[in-house]
């Protein structure tokens, strides 16, 4: 059973992962308002399919569910709903009541 | 390197953006700056159409054997392939390497992987002429010969990056991005540059401060008597201890000094070590023993004094968490690892560490524990004698051996010249095709000093290079291990060069010494040896007037 806290620890989680490569003045920071898409967005097209594979993987070895976030990446439509952690965290939790 | 900054390229037939950010990230040199190459820009790399940026020190290659040869990718399609056909393609790729390794000092390899899908042939995996592992394992061992006598040339065991199975290879990552493994890869391939680093930057430690009690065996000696410590027998505890003093071993005989730092009675502790059966490490495997009841991190300066050793080269091992708090509050430099809880796993632990990798071992390396307690008892035959320093010098029996460089003295010369820091006239770091070259050259001289007196051979401890330039022969390197100062070595070498200087016709033979930060015993020395001051940093001798060198010390090879 996914709790909504399940979902914030396993996103931010991701940023702590992605931050492990990122220059110290790109690090992303663990906030709802943090841009991921779009202009001012932290994370280059690799970084973010990179973040989203880590969190797809999170939900896999921890709960056993697959979101099919990656695929997001390179859906166009679909990145414009996810513009910040916030937007991605909601995404989220449709997928998972889903 | 003192003052530069280290640039390193990772140069990968994928993009490894990834990589080259978890290793600046994890970056624990200062100075150290890494940049990605793009996948693009891997070929011409390797075929030469692209350099390395100048400045350039390390380079790193990882490329798939699936790209580097189309042969083995038609092999992986189960393709009828000879063996050939992957070897041409492995000597075209090791070409690229040795190109490389012509303009930068150091190139690190990956080991050709197997992609972490492909599960192989089944029972056919190994066998010649079809097995994609036989074949592969071929292609590494065809890599490794072409390039082991390539200097600067390191192969680094891919294999072992993905350990992780099945989340190596990560099906969105190929699929959105064509990057052929996961970060968990990259890390383990991180870590494996971050330590060739340290290794390359001299990070290697060079001593090991063990506690005894619940550290080099299980039980408190003064509670329980050496008779009931848990070393050996039928004992899990036990055997992990002899396993945990196994390994230690072996870094002795890599040339990494033991001692020990204890708690206890020095007479029970020393009895228990002399007396105990099952003890693997025996008195005369420790360069020093402070066992006493005063604080570790006090005995720990001593013990550096004496051993003339900087904190950064000690790693300290201690059960204790108290203790490794104190040391690491005390000796922030000094490398203090938290022990497992676990005892069983004392000697995996130990053995994962990075921080005793190597660039080679020399003989000099294996004998190091063996110099450093003769060098003990000289000092300690020092402070008892009623002799003047000159006696108890000439009392010592010192020979000292003067070769042109050989061959087989070679790396241990270029050790010196690169590791040397205080008796360095200037300091020149060479890569191997760097001194090779020098050496070449028919201006240039090289001599290789060695030393030994009564109480041991001290080996390979000093270089002396010149280079004639008409009627001046100038000192470019003057190099001597601190393990044999203040034995009148310098005033020998000085003479070596002064000759060598007079029968090459020359008039004056010139030291220009290169301050750094740590070489001031060396122009300490030159203040000393009577040559003409001819500026602050400037020091000549004329040729035609021996230079004076103390009796009783037996010199072989000077007029080479």
């Amino acid at each position: 059973m996914i709790v909504p806290t399940d979902i914030i620890r396993f996103v931010y989680g991701a940023i702590d992962d992605v931050n492990g490569f990122l220059p110290a003045d790109q690090k992303l920071v663990k906030a709802a308002d943090t841009v991921l898409v779009g202009d001012g967005a932290g994370l280059d097209s690799l970084g973010l399919v990179t973040f989203l594979v880590t969190i797809e993987n999170a939900f896999s070895s921890h709960a056993g569910i697959s979101l099919g976030l990656p695929l997001v990446a390179a859906d166009p439509e679909a990145l414009q709903s996810m513009k910040t952690v916030g937007d991605l965290i909601a995404l989220i939790e449709t997928k998972v009541a889903r | 390197m003192d003052g530069d900054r280290h640039n390193c390229l990772i140069a990968c037939d994928f993009t490894a953006d990834s990589l080259a950010g978890l290793i600046a990230n994890a970056a624990t040199q200062p100075g150290v700056d890494v940049h990605a190459l793009p996948p693009a820009q891997w070929r011409p790399l390797l075929d030469g159409q692209v350099s390395p940026s100048e400045g350039t020190q390390t380079v790193f290659l990882w490329g798939r054997p699936e790209t580097l040869s189309a042969a083995f990718s038609r092999f992986l399609q189960y393709d009828d392939v000879a063996m050939d056909e992957l070897y041409s393609d492995v000597d075209a790729f090791s070409d690229g390497v040795k190109r490389i390794s012509e303009r930068v000092p150091t190139v690190l390899v990956a080991s050709l992987l197997i992609p972490p899908y492909v599960r192989g042939w089944g029972l056919l995996d190994l066998r010649n002429g079809c097995g994609v592992r036989n074949a592969l394992m071929r292609m590494n061992m065809r890599l490794i010969d072409n390039l082991s006598k390539c200097s600067g040339v390191f192969i680094l065991d891919a294999s072992q990056w993905i350990k992780s199975g099945d989340t190596a290879w990560d099906a969105s990552m190929w699929y959105l991005t064509k990057i052929p493994f996961s970060n968990s890869v990259f890390r383990l391939c991180g870590q494996d540059i971050q330590a060739a680093l340290a290794t390359i930057f001299g990070q290697t430690k060079k001593l090991v401060v063990l506690d005894l009690d619940d550290t080099l065996w299980g039980g408190i000696v003064g509670d329980v008597g050496w008779e009931q410590l848990r070393l050996g027998g039928h004992d899990p505890i036990g055997e992990a201890f002899v396993d945990f003093q196994k390994f230690l071993l072996t870094l002795k005989k890599r040339g990494i000094l033991l001692a020990v730092v204890s708690k206890n009675e020095h007479l029970v502790a020393v009895e228990a070590m002399r007396r105990h059966p099952e003890m693997v490490l025996r008195l005369d495997d420790f360069v020093s023993l402070k066992i006493n009841w005063n604080d570790k991190a006090q005995n720990i300066v001593e013990m550096l004094t004496e051993l003339n050793l900087g904190a950064p080269s000690v790693v300290f091992l201690d059960d204790n968490p108290f203790e490794r708090s104190r040391v690491r509050e005390a000796l922030p430099e000094i490398l203090v690892p938290d022990l497992p809880e676990n005892k069983l796993h004392y000697a995996r632990f130990v053995a994962s560490l990075s921080c005793f990798d190597m660039l080679n071992v020399s003989a000099e390396d294996r004998q190091r524990s063996q110099m450093y307690i003769a060098e003990q008892k000289r000092n300690e035959l020092k402070r008892t004698t009623t002799l003047s320093p000159d006696e108890w010098l000439g009392s010592l029996n010192i020979r000292i051996q003067i070769t042109q460089l050989l061959a087989e003295d070679f790396p241990r010369a270029l050790q010196l010249l690169n590791k040397t820091n205080q008796m360095n006239l200037a300091t020149r770091r060479f890569t191997e095709s760097e001194l090779t070259a020098w050496t070449k050259l028919a201006s240039n001289r090289l001599w290789t000093i060695r030393v030994k007196d009564k109480f041991g051979d001290l080996g390979l401890v000093g270089v002396v290079g010149i280079a004639i330039d008409g009627t001046v022969a100038r000192i470019t390197d003057f190099v001597l291990s601190c393990r044999a100062f203040s034995r009148h070595v310098e005033r020998i070498m000085l003479r070596l060069a002064a000759d060598a200087a007079k029968s090459s016709g020359c008039l004056s033979v010139v030291a220009r010494y290169e301050p750094t930060s740590k070489n001031k015993p060396c122009l300490e020395f030159f203040k000393r040896s009577g040559c003409m001051v001819v500026d602050e940093f400037v020091f000549s001798w004329n040729p035609l007037n021996i230079y004076p060198i103390p009796s009783g010390i037996t010199v072989d090879g000077m007029t080479q």
